[in-house]
């Protein structure tokens, strides 16, 4: 291979050591590569310098700080609580979803969009009962999609 | 008697073509149509000199968006193909913080208006390479998306390695014998080589002034990647979109080049 070239490519960017090759007349304007132009046209957001991860310290652990914000909505809270924990149920201990997804749903669209439904109607309840708090608001959602059922059985 | 001898040459050229190793006709014929394939793509365009050439590299790159690229994909298209879909955090890299729009219960999420700010920039720079003749290497080591790949490649006329890499394919120039042409730049579709291990054509392809563009997953290190697009690179759906993606941008570009070597013709000369 008769082009020059440098072989280290932890140090600068690609664009950088070929611009500084050209500099110094080591490799001709002409035998540029192909990709110089449209790169000094277009160039990247961030020039493509490597850059290290940072190694762990003694005890294994990287010391990073996480800046990736956590992504939560306010249904959250009846999310959870349709599928996790029971004690917001009159169920007798039983998890409302239980009802409806799985073998009890009687198509895979109603089980699928059951907690979407649930949190439309806990929504729409929140709009006409403003004097109850969640809890009381969970219990009648959930006593009125029972209804919805047992009218649609 | 002069009749028969040439009636015997003729049948004797005919038993010996027919006769020949079957594996040497194919692959004459095939490197034939190849190096005719090529003599029509990938010339390399006199930089100094050729007016016309000239004027045909530097028209375009004073344009903002000479492909019309931006019209290729849509946001909505990114999101319908699961392209915000990371890893789970434990296995993020430092170096994709900035591209990722937060985290929902252990998953990393892609900021995908970030995203499609890189992925048009990159397929503006293919295809201005298409335009430019350069020869174009997608990479991707993968069983699963491998022949598709391949024949993305094929259908827009440039090369594909989905294979093992073996260490040191690009840098052994001199072992290979013969004249080769390196890539101009390559496109990596992922990453990643083996389980958390970073592709070896990486590092390859910055020893060798070749410039690059790159799906990042939220696993990997994008830092030495001229043109990165962070993004999903597991599913087969945004691998899709992805390779359809370029291939347009690749062909748009070679249509240009062609409707400017037209013009550039004169008139009644057979254009080959």
């Amino acid at each position: 291979m008769s082009v020059a070239g440098s072989r280290l490519h932890r140090l600068g960017s690609v664009y950088s050591r070929t611009k500084d090759l050209i500099q110094s007349k080591v490799l001709p304007y002409e035998e540029r590569p192909i990709w110089y132009d449209v790169y000094k046209a277009f160039p990247p957001h961030r020039e493509p310098v490597y850059k290290p991860q940072s190694s762990p310290n003694q005890f294994g652990l990287v010391d990073v700080e996480d800046t990736v914000r956590p992504i939560l909505y306010n249904e959250d809270w009846v999310r959870a609580n349709v599928y996790g924990n029971p004690a917001f149920s009159n169920l007798n201990g039983k998890k409302i979803s239980s009802l409806f997804v799985g073998p009890q749903a009687k198509n895979y669209q109603e089980g699928a969009n059951f907690c979407h439904r649930f949190i439309l109607k806990f929504e729409e309840l929140k709009k006409t009962h403003c004097d109850l708090n969640n809890e009381d608001l969970f219990r009648l959602a959930e006593k009125e999609m029972i209804e919805i059922q047992d009218e649609n059985q | 008697m002069k009749r028969c001898a040439a009636l015997h040459q003729s049948l004797r050229t005919f038993w010996n073509i027919s006769h020949a190793p079957q594996k040497i006709i194919c692959k004459s014929t095939v490197l034939n149509q190849f190096s005719q394939f090529r003599s029509q793509y990938s010339t390399h365009i006199p930089a100094s000199g050729d007016i016309s050439g000239k004027q045909a590299i530097t028209e375009p790159l004073k344009h903002p968006d000479f492909f019309k690229v931006r019209q290729l994909v849509s946001v909505k298209d990114l999101y319908n193909n699961r392209v915000h879909f990371g890893h789970k955090d434990g296995s993020r890299n430092e170096h994709m913080q900035p591209y990722l729009f937060g985290n929902r219960l252990g998953t990393d999420i892609f900021d995908l208006d970030i995203t499609i700010d890189h992925l048009h920039r990159a397929l503006n720079f293919v295809a201005h390479i298409a335009y430019l003749k350069g020869i174009i290497l997608f990479i991707m080591k993968s069983q699963q998306f491998g022949h598709a790949v391949e024949t993305t490649a094929m259908t827009c006329g440039e090369y594909a390695h989905t294979r093992d890499w073996h260490p040191g394919l690009l840098l052994n120039m001199s072992e290979q014998g013969g004249q080769i042409r390196l890539p101009d730049i390559c496109i990596f579709l992922s990453l990643q080589d083996a389980v958390n291990q970073q592709h070896l054509a990486v590092a390859e392809c910055g020893k060798l002034k070749i410039a690059t563009v790159g799906i990042c997953d939220s696993n990997v290190n994008p830092t030495m990647i001229t043109y990165p697009v962070p993004g999903n690179d597991d599913t087969s759906e945004s691998i899709d979109l992805y390779l359809r993606v370029f291939q347009q941008a690749i062909q748009i570009g070679k249509q240009k080049r062609l409707e400017y070597d037209r013009q550039l013709q004169p008139k009644g000369v057979a254009s080959f």
